[in-house]
This record gives C-alpha cells, sequence and structure tokens, in this order.
C-alpha cells in the first residue's frame, strides 16, 4: 500500500529477484509528478521516465495557476526534487504521439501512465457570429502565464468584458483583469502580454452565470481576495434573500450601487442567466442571455467574451492526444484525463495515490509483469531532442535571470529560444 | 532522547517534503527520526514517542486537510492522555488567507487539552513569502529542539 510504506518510511522491497518494473509517466503536471513520486517511494528500483511535450514541467501548475499565486506554485519544490535527487528521468521537449508512437511507448515499458491533462477550452455552447471576440480562459490565462504559443490572444479585450462562468477559473480571470499592474509584485506574470491584452484595466467586468449564487462553484476565498482589490466594485443585481451560502453571502455585504468613476472596475454578478448567442453589432460583440425562470431576453454589448466554463480534449485530429486505442492493461489513466476538468492540484494527489495503489496491486497480483527495456527501448528514436531536467534548469536558470523588478522570473515563451538555452548553444 | 516521530497532515504534499526534512536534518544529528502520515497513524501509538513533531498545512476556512482531519477527530474521540508526551508543531499555511495557519492552532490546541506539553514556539511557514518551506522549518527545528534537549 501507498499510505503505509510512508509511515515505516522503508519502502518495502522490489520482488526478489526482479529488478522493479520500467515505468513511463506521459504528462509532467501535477497528477503525472505525483504518481511518479508514490511510486518512486513505493518502488525505489523501478526506472520511471515522465515525458512532457514542452521543454519545460508541470503543465497547469506553471501555465495555469495564476501567477500572482505564486504560493501554489510552491508544490514544485517537491517535484524538482523527484528529478534532481530522485533517479526520475525528464524527458522534455517529446510528445507522445507525433514524436514517439503510442504503441511503441506501450511496447517498451511495462507500466505506462497517461497523465495529459485537457487542454482545450470547451466551448460555449450557442450560435455565434465568427466575428465576435470570444476568449477561452485557459487560452487567456495560459497567454498571461507566458506559455510557448503563437496562437494564444494578444490584442486588446477592451474596457467591457463579459465572462461567461463563475468557478474558479472565472475568479482567476476577473482578478488578473482588474489588478494594477503594481500589484503583481513577486510574480512572473507576462508583463509584455498583459500590456497588450489590457493596456488599461476595463471599466466594465460583466459575470454571467446559470446558476444563482448558491450555486456558484468559486471557493469565498476566491472571491474575497478580488472583492479586496484596490479600485474595484462589486455589483450583483438581483441576488436575492432566498440564496445562500458564502459566495451570497458575501456578495450582499460588499456590493454597492452602480457609479462610473473612472480608473475603477466595476465588476458585476449576473445569476441565472442562461446564454443564448453571441452576435456582433457596430464592431462589438453581444452576449444575449434569458433568465433560467423565463422573461425577456437580456443583452449585454461587450468588446470581449472570456468563457470560463470548464476544458476538454484537444482537436480530434491531435496525435498528442490520447485516443481511445491508447489503452493496455499496463496503460493507466490519471488527473484530469482521467476525471474530467474538476479539481485541484490536492485532488490529483489523492487521484495519483489511488491509481498507484492499483498499478501496484496489479503487479504483486502478476496482472502487469517487468521485463520490458524502458527509456533504453525509446532512446535511440529521442535522443536529439529530449530536453532532460537539467538542461530545463538552464532554461529555468535564464528566465530568473531576466526577471524584470518586482517579478520573480520572466518566462521565455519563444520555444526556439527554450531549446537554444537547454542544449546551451543560446 | 529516544525516538522522535515527525507527523505530517498534507493535501498537496509541502508538509509531507517538510517533515522529510525536518528529519533528514535531524538524523544528521544524531536523532532517531521516524516519518508518519497521519493518515496512517493510530493516536493510540502517540504515547510511545518520546517527543512528537507536529507538519501540517491549512485548507477549506481554516480547516485541517484532508489527510490529517481524521486523525484530530480520532483525538477529539478517543481523548488519549496525552499528558506524558511532548510535543513541537509547525505549521503551513498561506497569509492571503484570513485563515492563516489555523490548521496547526487546532491540532495544537487539541494535544494541549489532551495534556501533552509543548516544546518551543509553534513554526510557521506562510506560502506568499516565498520562502522554501524546508529552509523555514529545518531552521525552526533547530531552535526547538535546542529547548527539548538542553544540554
Ligand atoms: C486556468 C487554471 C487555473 C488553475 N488554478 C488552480 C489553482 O490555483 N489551484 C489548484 O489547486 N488547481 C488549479 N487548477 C487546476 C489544476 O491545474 C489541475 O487540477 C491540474 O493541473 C490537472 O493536472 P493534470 O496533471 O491532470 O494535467 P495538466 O496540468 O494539464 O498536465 C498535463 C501535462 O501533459 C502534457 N502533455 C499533454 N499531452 C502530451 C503528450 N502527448 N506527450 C507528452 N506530454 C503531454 C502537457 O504539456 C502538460 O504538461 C487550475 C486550472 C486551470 C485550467
Ligand atoms: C483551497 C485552498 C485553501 C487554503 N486555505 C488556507 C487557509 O484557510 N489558511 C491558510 O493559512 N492557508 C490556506 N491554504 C494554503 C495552504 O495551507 C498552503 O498552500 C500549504 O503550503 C499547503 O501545504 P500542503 O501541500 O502540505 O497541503 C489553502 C490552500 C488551498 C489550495
Amino acid at each position: 500500500m501507498v499510505g503505509t510504506h510512508s509511515s515505516q518510511h522503508v519502502p518495502p522491497p522490489a520482488p526478489a529477484g526482479t529488478a522493479g518494473p520500467t515505468v513511463a509517466v506521459v504528462g509532467s503536471g501535477p497528477s503525472g509528478c505525483y504518481v511518479a513520486q508514490f511510486l518512486a517511494k513505493t518502488w525505489p528500483d523501478s526506472e520511471i521516465t515522465v515525458f512532457e511535450s514542452l521543454p519545460a514541467p508541470y503543465g497547469l501548475i506553471r501555465y495555469g495557476v495564476a501567477a500572482d499565486h505564486q504560493g501554489t506554485k510552491g508544490v514544485v519544490r517537491q517535484f524538482d526534487r523527484l528529478f534532481t535527487r530522485g533517479g526520475i528521468r525528464f524527458a522534455g521537449n517529446v510528445t507522445v504521439g507525433r514524436d514517439i508512437g503510442f504503441a511503441r511507448l506501450a511496447a517498451s515499458f511495462d507500466v505506462v501512465v497517461l497523465a495529459t491533462g485537457l487542454p482545450g477550452d470547451r466551448e460555449l455552447d450557442v450560435p455565434r457570429d465568427p466575428r465576435a471576440r470570444v476568449v477561452g480562459a485557459g487560452a487567456l490565462l495560459r497567454a498571461l502565464n507566458g506559455f510557448p504559443h503563437h496562437g494564444l490572444p494578444r490584442t486588446p479585450l477592451g474596457s467591457r468584458v463579459l465572462v461567461v462562468g463563475i468557478g474558479n477559473v472565472a475568479l482567476d480571470v476577473l482578478r488578473l483583469l482588474s489588478k494594477d499592474s503594481e500589484a503583481f509584485t513577486g510574480s512572473d506574470i507576462d508583463d509584455e502580454l498583459l500590456g497588450q491584452l489590457r493596456p488599461a484595466r476595463p471599466a466594465v467586468l460583466d459575470v454571467v452565470a446559470r446558476s444563482d449564487a448558491s450555486g456558484a462553484k468559486c471557493d469565498a476565498a476566491m472571491l474575497r481576495e478580488l472583492i479586496a482589490l484596490d479600485g474595484v466594485d462589486i455589483g450583483a443585481p438581483g441576488l436575492g434573500d432566498q440564496d445562500r451560502g458564502p459566495v451570497a453571502d458575501l456578495l450582499r455585504t460588499c456590493a454597492v450601487p452602480a457609479r462610473e468613476e473612472p480608473g475603477r472596475t466595476r465588476v458585476t454578478f449576473h445569476f441565472g442567466l442562461v446564454p443564448e448567442s453571441v452576435t456582433t453589432r457596430d464592431g462589438r460583440t453581444v452576449l444575449t442571455a434569458r433568465r433560467r425562470d423565463g422573461g425577456e431576453p437580456v443583452e449585454f454589448v461587450t468588446d470581449s467574451v472570456v468563457t470560463a466554463i470548464g476544458f476538454t480534449h484537444g482537436a480530434a485530429q491531435d496525435d498528442g492526444c490520447p485516443g481511445p486505442d491508447w489503452a493496455d492493461d499496463h496503460v493507466y489513466r490519471v488527473g484530469w484525463l482521467s476525471r474530467g476538468p474538476r479539481g485541484t492540484i490536492a485532488e490529483n494527489r489523492k487521484h495519483a495515490q489511488r491509481v498507484v495503489r492499483s498499478i501496484v496491486d496489479d503487479f504483486e497480483a502478476g496482472r502487469i509483469t517487468a521485463g520490458r527495456p524502458g527509456f533504453a527501448g525509446v532512446a535511440d528514436l529521442l535522443a536529439c531532442r529530449v530536453v532532460g531536467f537539467r538542461d530545463w534548469q538552464r532554461i529555468e536558470a535564464a528566465e530568473e535571470r531576466s526577471a524584470r523588478p518586482g517579478r520573480c522570473r520572466r518566462k521565455i515563451t519563444d520555444l526556439d529560444r527554450m531549446l537554444a538555452l537547454a542544449t546551451g548553444a543560446h | 532522547m529516544n525516538e522522535l516521530i515527525v507527523l505530517f497532515g498534507t493535501e498537496s504534499g509541502n508538509a509531507e517534503l517538510v517533515a522529510d526534512d525536518i528529519s533528514a536534518a535531524l538524523q544528521e544529528k544524531g536523532t532517531a527520526v521516524r516519518v508518519a502520515d497521519m493518515e496512517d497513524y493510530a493516536v493510540d501509538d502517540l504515547g510511545e514517542a518520546d517527543m512528537v513533531v507536529l507538519v501540517v498545512s491549512t485548507y477549506g476556512e481554516g480547516d485541517l486537510p484532508d489527510t490529517a482531519a481524521p486523525f484530530h477527530d480520532a483525538l477529539v474521540e478517543a481523548k488519549p492522555d496525552l499528558s506524558g508526551v511532548r510535543f513541537a508543531a509547525f505549521g503551513l499555511g498561506d497569509s492571503t488567507y484570513e485563515t492563516y495557519n489555523l490548521g496547526v492552532a487546532t491540532l495544537r490546541a487539541t494535544f494541549t487539552a489532551l495534556g501533552a506539553t509543548q516544546i518551543g514556539e509553534t513554526g510557521y511557514h506562510d506560502a506568499d513569502s516565498g520562502l522554501n518551506p524546508s529552509d523555514v522549518a529545518v531552521a525552526w527545528v533547530s531552535t526547538v529542539l535546542a529547548v527539548a534537549t538542553p544540554s
């Protein structure tokens, strides 16, 4: 069992006469790294490789968790330890499905754990004018988090922005858009993108949520953080006495009457509204919604709409996206890929613990066996492209060296430059 | 001192790393140390250790992390006599929350109410500080142990 060995602090020995199994973990987000961590503790003799598409590790901890929440990003210290002292191999810049076929991987490792997450923004399922400005929250947060991809939003969102959804990701969007640049001290926000996307704080941020305030999915602490920002005024029209729960209580106490004041951001929460269409008028984006309980449609004329309504798989034609055929007796799934786009970093730890327990059970019961070569079985394919952990640390050192004043690092957003730094050829 | 036990309660693993590093630092000084997850630890065994170091984070609205809550519930339920137990306490939290480090405060209060004696000051790590929790904890534990084992 995974849990008890740590209380002895002496992991159980690998089965007599065998070296530990060889393990491939695909994806270095929290779920993949926790799996590697628990497996390494249970099977100190196993050879574990974590494959990652990017030259940089840690998935959404690096590119999702908001740049101004460095405390949360601190969990990567555990994982750094795995790769620097724990004997686990980081194979960055390798996309399984593209750089190495799934079948080849599965043939080379005794255990394969898929931890590739859910990279796409779920789209608003309503008729939509293609000229409308609609941006996914995941793409927006990746942009502000220095994600190395050219296809991310870069042009100003405008002074009236509408956010669909009221989960923690929606709250991240609201906070990041309404925070003064100076308030990002200590963060690793991408200042260039912040300046391009948001040359000035929006005057109006409308939040449209299907649920009522009692059903809001965000944590009260997240809402409190937004409310406490300088220059932010909160409105919550239609909040009823029947609305219960911490979100409703908070909004009731902090809502103020509408007033237009230059330089301030007015955040208005609209509950019980179901989006019906996104159209355009005079070059602006118009979201039409209807009250859940009927009545006239409500129109919001905005500069852009940000959807924060969940995450999905990447495009169907994306070879790096696990399909149904990425399966076998010795192949496991963990994290968002397996559970759907819900749950915090900590929930991935619990899930990883369960998955590792079933891997170990399967091995002890003989349902999976050791004997495949592991990394040696794929090394020839990948030799010239793998970014190892030391290589990544060169990139990281460069990011820390080039941090602007008041920032903890300046992420490198150009893949070629990352690779040049990784190989020491900069 | 015979054996010292470092008990951790965690949700995202930071407290486990801290517990491991406290243990390593103490072992270097020749102290026998065992690290255990509160999740797997029976409260009846608490009397066996000469000294317990509690390392725990805070979640939700000032709650104990998932792995520590059952341990705490068991203490409250079974009310073991801890009058022979000496303990030190280290909390991991984030000062952007109003309920900063309440988790360790809860656990400390329960230990004390059951008769245990706290050694030294409670240590704290603030995730918002940017400091490495292990550095803070290892520095803290050496001052606590100076109190525990006056030479
Ligand atoms: C915007 C946003 C903010 C969030 N903020 C918080 C927060 O503050 N606190 C919190 O606890 N949780 C937060 N979460 C939730 C948290 O990020 C997730 O629970 C967690 O990251 C899911 O982990 P994962 O390992 O399953 O997936 P991911 O983190 O997405 O990791 C998947 C990894 O797999 C890699 N990959 C994908 N395909 C391949 C392939 N074919 N080959 C190799 N590698 C591949 C990807 O590059 C990526 O690195 C946030 C989520 C989002 C979207
Ligand atoms: C959802 C959530 C809620 C939290 N609530 C609190 C809190 O109420 N008080 C506090 O001091 N810290 C709080 N924290 C911060 C954690 O205690 C801190 O990140 C700690 O380092 C986590 O340690 P762990 O990995 O051992 O669980 C919270 C963190 C999260 C993600």
